[in-house]
């Protein structure tokens, strides 16, 4: 499969069309040849330690919802990146992309400590609508998108794990 | 010495505190909460006392609990550690009323007064306030940019900057809310900012026949929003006669305040000129690198002289062994403007060699708590210069890979590259601005990298299992997947 990948800079490489873990293969990247290894992978299959051209590098990859990868860290560095292009004999083109949901759900587990908006509220994109407390510190709830506030879920001082709803804009 | 000390705190202070128990021939006893039952600390204790509380995370600040621990397992002192439970004025009296030491000093609220008197530079500042109307009443002397404390406060919490008067009000209630919600006393102290100042700390070991050691000097100036990034001593901002002049003023303080056990007398530096800020009395988490720097076990001597033995180390015995460099981790996201990142920690590569040390009580898969404070390890480096030690902490750093959490490594290894670091010209304003942070993290860059992420991201398209099920459930042919159009999730990604 041939891949268009921005990150920093444009890459453009082919892969084989299924990795083998167990070997290494060869990646021609702006005409140089890279020797590629998997050495480790999590226990959810993502990678985790790679070899490029005889150095080892510990790796991560940050997914979006829909599972594409858009960040890198190569040895905790972090390359935001775009898949721009994959072509393939059979591919499947995913839907596209919604508007940014009006759900603002919580980052990370915690505590809501305080809200700034009430039911009704205009806010605007990337506004501080209120404040999640976690490890002793203070984080900004961002409104995601323009809209009201159409349902409060959270409550001041209740505990709250990741991904739970807070509000809803509408 | 004590028979059996009680310790009542958890994680990496913790561990060092049950060792030096251990290593005094005390028994050493624990509380802990369900979640930290197979932790180190608990590990290493010879008995494990469990306390509850109907949230779990709020037990070890249950006075009640630990005092009922401490007479249960028959301990005759306890250890706090650092943190509202050591400021906490209700254990002490309670562990009093059961005739148990608490190893640890109470809060000093007129050390300002008294460093005047004992003639250093002081910073100009505030009484203990309670009230708006207290607070309005003694800003007058101070002026504005100033900093907001709260006396149970430590490591940064409670501790806020006000620029101008606009910013007061707010400033205050946010604080004073912050401590409600932590249930500790809303006393809060106001102190003169200086922009741009260092950071020097003197630690100081006290017995109870009023002999004061005066340990080396750690320069604390890499901070962020007052919570301690990187340690270093000897101090590059303190020229040696303004050393010899702290050190020979400090013991009149150290024994006008009375403290029995251990304290850290801090200094803001600034035009060459040190202004006394405050003494912190618990044991701090910096103990480490005066231990790797002097040989000398500071929770050891602090639980030593709280017992009532006398100091044993004359000022003449303590020796640099060099220049010692400490990197304060923690499971926050320097890309995410420093979000916390509790979590399961997949894999723990340390570095490893010599002059390199490592203290945590984390390793691969440990889980980092969302309820506890979000420091994970220590790395120190000792080497014979201070050069030396920059490009061994250097190496250290780029060794170091925590998989699963993200964590502040990044910014250390960027801030320790930079000019200021070497230099020794980085101030406590250093991280007070988006763009140095951001400018830093982009320094790491590099162009072999960016093609190594590339790949990397391809891989895990390629091997990705939902991927491929995308790719088995569709129709053949010449399909082109762009993704330029589409609007980005951006919300987690700054740059």
């Amino acid at each position: 499969m041939k891949y268009t990948v921005r990150s920093v800079e444009k890459h453009e490489f082919q892969l084989p069309n299924k990795v083998d873990f167990s070997s290494e293969f060869s990646v021609e990247l702006k005409g140089k040849p890279l020797a590629v290894r998997i050495l480790e992978t999590n226990s959810d299959g993502s990678l985790r330690l790679i070899m490029v051209n005889n150095r080892i590098i510990p790796v991560q990859v940050d997914r979006r919802t829909d599972g594409l990868p858009e960040r890198v860290y190569v040895n905790g560095v972090s390359y935001p990146l775009e898949i721009e292009k994959v072509e393939t004999t059979r591919f499947k083109a995913p839907s596209s992309a919604k508007e940014a949901s009006g759900a603002v759900k919580a980052d990370l587990p915690g505590q809501v400590s305080s809200l700034f908006v009430a039911l009704g509220d205009e806010v605007v994109k990337g506004q501080a609508i209120g404040i999640l407390e976690a490890m002793k510190m203070e984080n900004e709830i961002i409104a995601p998108r323009n809209g009201k506030i159409k349902n409060i879920v959270a409550q001041p001082g209740k505990a709250v794990m990741r991904g739970d709803l807070l509000l809803e804009i509408g | 010495m004590f028979k059996k000390v009680l310790v009542a705190n958890r994680g990496l202070v913790a561990a060092n505190c049950v060792r030096a128990i251990r290593e005094l021939g005390a028994k050493s006893a624990i509380v802990y909460e369900t979640s930290d039952l197979g932790s180190a600390a608990v590990r290493a204790a010879d008995e494990a006392l469990e306390i509850s509380s109907p949230n779990g995370s709020t037990a070890y600040l249950d006075v009640g609990a630990v005092v009922e621990a401490a007479v249960r397992c028959g301990a005759d002192a306890v250890h706090p550690g650092y943190g509202f439970l050591a400021k906490s004025p209700d254990l002490a009296q309670r562990l009093k009323e059961r005739g148990i030491s608490i190893i640890t000093s109470p809060a000093q609220t007129r050390a300002k007064e008294l460093a005047q008197k004992a003639g250093l530079g002081v910073l100009p500042g505030s009484a203990v306030l309670r009230g708006w109307s207290e607070a309005e009443a003694a800003v007058t002397g101070i002026g504005f940019p100033l900093v907001i404390k709260a006396i149970a406060g430590y490591g940064g919490w409670g501790a806020r900057i006000v620029n101008d008067a606009s910013e007061f009000k707010p400033a205050w209630d946010h604080v004073c809310k912050q401590c409600e919600r932590h249930g500790v006393a809303a006393e809060l102290m106001l102190e003169k900012h200086l922009p741009s100042a260092h950071q020097v700390e003197f630690p100081v070991l006290r017995d109870n026949t009023g002999r004061v050691l005066v340990l080396p000097e750690l320069e604390s100036s890499v901070q962020r929003r007052f919570q301690k990034l990187l340690v270093e001593s000897p101090a590059p901002s303190l020229k040696q006669n303004l050393r010899g002049k702290l050190e020979a003023a400090i013991p009149a303080l150290v024994n006008q305040l009375g403290i029995v056990g251990f304290a850290s007398v801090i200094f803001q530096v600034s035009g060459g000129e040190a202004y006394f800020s405050e003494v912190e009395s618990s044991i701090q988490a910096s103990h480490s690198a005066t231990g790797l720097l002097t040989g000398i076990n500071v929770i050891r001597e602090q639980i030593r002289v709280a017992s009532g033995e006398a100091l044993r180390i004359q000022p003449e015995q303590i020796q640099r062994k060099g220049h010692v460099i400490g990197v304060f981790l923690y499971a926050m996201d320097p890309y995410r403007k420093f979000a916390p990142c509790p979590g399961r920690i997949e894999r723990f590569y340390a570095p490893t060699g010599e002059g390199i040390f490592l203290h945590s009580a984390l390793t691969s898969g440990d889980i980092v708590s969302p309820h506890y404070d979000p420091n994970i390890a220590k790395l120190m480096v000792l080497d014979s210069t201070r050069d030396e030690a920059v490009q061994r902490l250097r190496l250290a750093l780029a060794d170091f890979f925590i998989d699963g959490i993200q964590t502040t490594l990044p910014l250390m290894r960027a801030i320790v590259a930079s000019a200021d670091f070497v230099k020794g010209e980085v101030t406590t304003s250093y991280l007070f601005s988006e763009e140095r942070r951001v400018s830093l993290l982009k320094s790491l860059r590099n162009s072999d990298d960016d093609t190594v992420a590339a790949l990397v991201a391809a891989l895990a398209l390629n091997t990705d299992a939902n991927a491929t099920q995308i790719m088995d459930s569709a129709q053949h042919g010449g399909f082109l997947w762009s993704m330029a159009s589409r609007v980005l999730n951006r919300k987690k990604m700054e740059f």
